[in-house]
């Protein structure tokens, strides 16, 4: 492959979930591209898709109910989608990893910190013994875990939230992986330990050269973190492009009101906008935009087609008939 | 003052092991607050978790009882309730909940769920009467009544809680982290709702929260705690246009602003919020104090009114 070709291209994802009340379209198109060292947020509300496109990345879509319809997901070029379970799970972990939400539930309250970081390590690199151990003590330390070394005994109750968030980062990047996925990283823990977290994990990308895609509904930790925003609704990404052009000229009516309706720390608003109705039930989903129904500038063409990309300006793309027109 | 705290305080005894071995030491969840809150204000407490604030709104909700100090409901008393007291004391303060999908039971239907409330001899008609005007204060249709909860979303459900709580005509309503479970574009009807109620009906709010910019939206006077122990009060804009507390200074730098190009200095805190059973001697905060000097580390700041109306305890002033 071209050294200008980008790390991760995903094109046309689709992921369904075949249940008794029909079929529910949890990603239903999503296209977009990510370099190595770049950070991609996925922004969107709860049921709007975002970590099931996460899960697909890495085939870990709950089966038998959820199945991948459809598209290509290549790393390097080699589309994982095609990828036997076996060759999967060497990319997982090693090439892709991931973080998620809790690091309560995501950590084996059973076993010790360092048997927990060790497995990785083991499996993906065939480390044993004290060239193990060192290792380990290593990716601990890369994420200022203090007295790595003593905490290989612990197990996670003795640690505090923000600690337990880095060894569930160091598990992650414990590999080197090419990519990572952080899945609400820090929704479980408080603002202080949040901004702290959030720099490691800026300073640990920079030294790694690692990509990033960034799961939140807070658009908040989207401003501070990211280099490019994809907004989904519905399981679809109706706008992406750079952060500041996003936040500074929204294209999709979705993004505008979700900028307005939200208070912020910085000022006093007398009022905030809302925005009426609710989500859309995704199995039952109209056939044109489905952000529609709760769209101020609805137009006859909405509700027909759902409306093809344009291009806003270099980079920034909306799917919306009234940005096009 | 509707209600208020003075120097409230609120210890929980630590067992030893497996309940035997008596008592191993106490967690100061609360210890020596004063906050109060008068009609049509919203008192916002922030702070982390750990910080005690939830402790306090239990002491509000008469869930637990204070272990030394003073709460006055209406200037009385409380520990002077008799049984009367206690009972308009409960019809008066209401609470909203953060989760509406644990705190409304899913056996019941709306009509029951607003109507608990209720004191039991109420007439039923009086009674449906109530829970239809409670449900259009809070936008719902007086046909949701008879619905169960299961069949409305996370925004409806909330507003069912509010109803619930509105339906004694309270006077007071303990919102504790209100919107923080909803979606982020739901989250502005309910705090739009909550303000729009409190002009109606002169409703007084707590709102506890971590979430700085939902409690700028809705307070007006804001209280800042840290490790069981109040660091700053004052008016709302006075403590997020001037934060005085180092703390409070951080806290604010670490709320993301929702913009890229508003990147503002940020003060990230070193270390851990303490362990409140064995909580740092002096000020409670000089372990991650940028600011910090020797006599932090053993003096505790006293209480001092370095603006006008507002408060800080920090040996800076």
């Amino acid at each position: 492959m071209a050294a200008s070709s980008p790390l991760l291209v995903v094109e046309n994802l689709k992921t369904h979930f075949f249940t008794r009340r029909g079929v529910t379209r949890a990603v239903d198109g999503v296209s977009f591209t990510l370099d190595a060292g770049e950070t991609l947020a996925l922004v969107g509300e709860s049921g709007s898709g975002k970590s099931v496109t996460c899960l697909s990345l890495v085939r870990l879509v709950p089966e038998p109910a959820g199945r991948i319809v459809g598209g290509r997901v290549l790393l390097d070029g080699e589309d994982l989608l095609r990828k036997s379970p076996g060759q999967m799970r060497h990319v997982r972990g090693k090439q892709i990893a991931m973080v998620l939400q809790d690091p309560m539930t995501s950590l084996n309250p059973a076993l010790t910190i360092g048997t927990q970081v060790s497995e990785v390590v083991k499996l993906h690199q065939g480390l044993r013994g004290s060239s193990l151990r060192d290792r380990v003590v290593d990716a601990l330390s890369r994420l200022r875990i203090p007295g790595a070394a003593a905490r290989l005994g612990q197990f996670q109750h003795q640690l505090s939230g923000g600690m337990r968030q880095r060894v569930s980062s160091a598990i992650a990047m414990s590999c080197a992986p090419r990519l990572l996925i952080a899945d609400e990283p820090t929704t479980s823990l408080d603002v202080t330990i949040q901004a702290q977290y959030l720099e490691l994990l800026k300073e640990v990308q920079r030294a790694s050269g690692v990509a990033v895609i960034l799961v939140t509904h807070d658009f908040g930790i989207v401003a501070a973190n990211a280099d490019r925003v994809a907004v989904m609704y519905a399981g679809r990404i109706v706008e992406m492009g750079s952060t500041l052009e996003v936040f500074d000229k929204p294209a999709h009516p979705y993004t505008q009101a979700l900028l307005r309706c939200l208070p912020d720390v910085d000022l006093r608003a007398e009022r905030l906008v809302e925005i009426g109705g609710q989500p859309p039930d995704l199995a039952t989903l109209p056939p044109g935009c489905p952000f529609a129904p709760r769209c101020p500038k609805r137009q006859l063409v909405c509700d027909e087609a759902y409306p093809s990309a344009v291009n806003v300006s270099e980079g920034h793309t909306a799917h919306c008939w009234v940005a096009a027109a | 003052m509707i209600l208020e705290a003075v120097d409230v305080k609120k210890h929980f005894p630590v067992a030893g092991g497996f309940g035997v071995g008596g008592v191993r030491g106490w967690v100061k969840a609360v210890d020596g607050v004063s906050v109060g809150v008068a009609e049509g204000e919203t008192l916002g407490i922030v702070g982390e978790s750990g910080s005690g604030k939830t402790t306090l709104a239990k002491l509000f909700l008469l869930l637990e009882r204070p272990t030394a100090g003073a709460l006055r409901f209406d200037d009385k008393d409380m520990s002077a309730f008799a049984r009367d007291d206690r009972a308009r004391y409960r019809r008066s303060v209401q609470a909203v909940f953060q989760d509406p999908y644990s705190s409304l039971n899913p056996r019941m239907r709306v009509q029951h769920i607003v109507a608990e409330p209720l004191p039991r001899d109420d007439g039923g008609v009086a009674k449906s009467e109530r829970v239809a005007e409670a449900l259009e204060l809070v936008g719902l249709k007086r046909g949701s009544a008879g619905l169960y909860p299961h069949e409305f979303s996370g925004g409806q459900r909330q507003r069912i809680a509010i109803a619930r709580a509105l339906v004694t005509y309270p006077k007071l309503i303990i919102l504790d982290e209100p919107v923080s479970a909803l979606d982020v574009s739901i989250r502005a009807q309910i705090l739009n709702l909550l303000k729009d109620l409190q002009e109606r009906l002169r409703l007084a709010y707590v709102m506890i929260s971590h979430d700085l910019a939902a409690a700028r939206y809705l307070s007006t006077k804001l209280a800042v705690m840290y490790c069981g122990r109040l660091v700053e009060r004052g008016t709302c804009d006075a403590v997020y246009g001037d934060p005085l507390h180092p703390y409070t200074q951080a806290l604010l730098s670490a709320a993301l602003p929702l913009h890229p190009s508003a990147r503002r200095q940020r003060i990230v805190l070193s270390g851990e919020i303490p362990n409140p059973m064995n909580p740092p001697t002096g000020c409670r905060f000089h372990p991650r104090c940028p600011k910090a000097m020797p006599h932090c580390r053993t003096e505790e700041p006293p209480w001092r009114e370095v603006k006008p109306a507002h408060f800080t305890a920090c040996h800076l002033y």
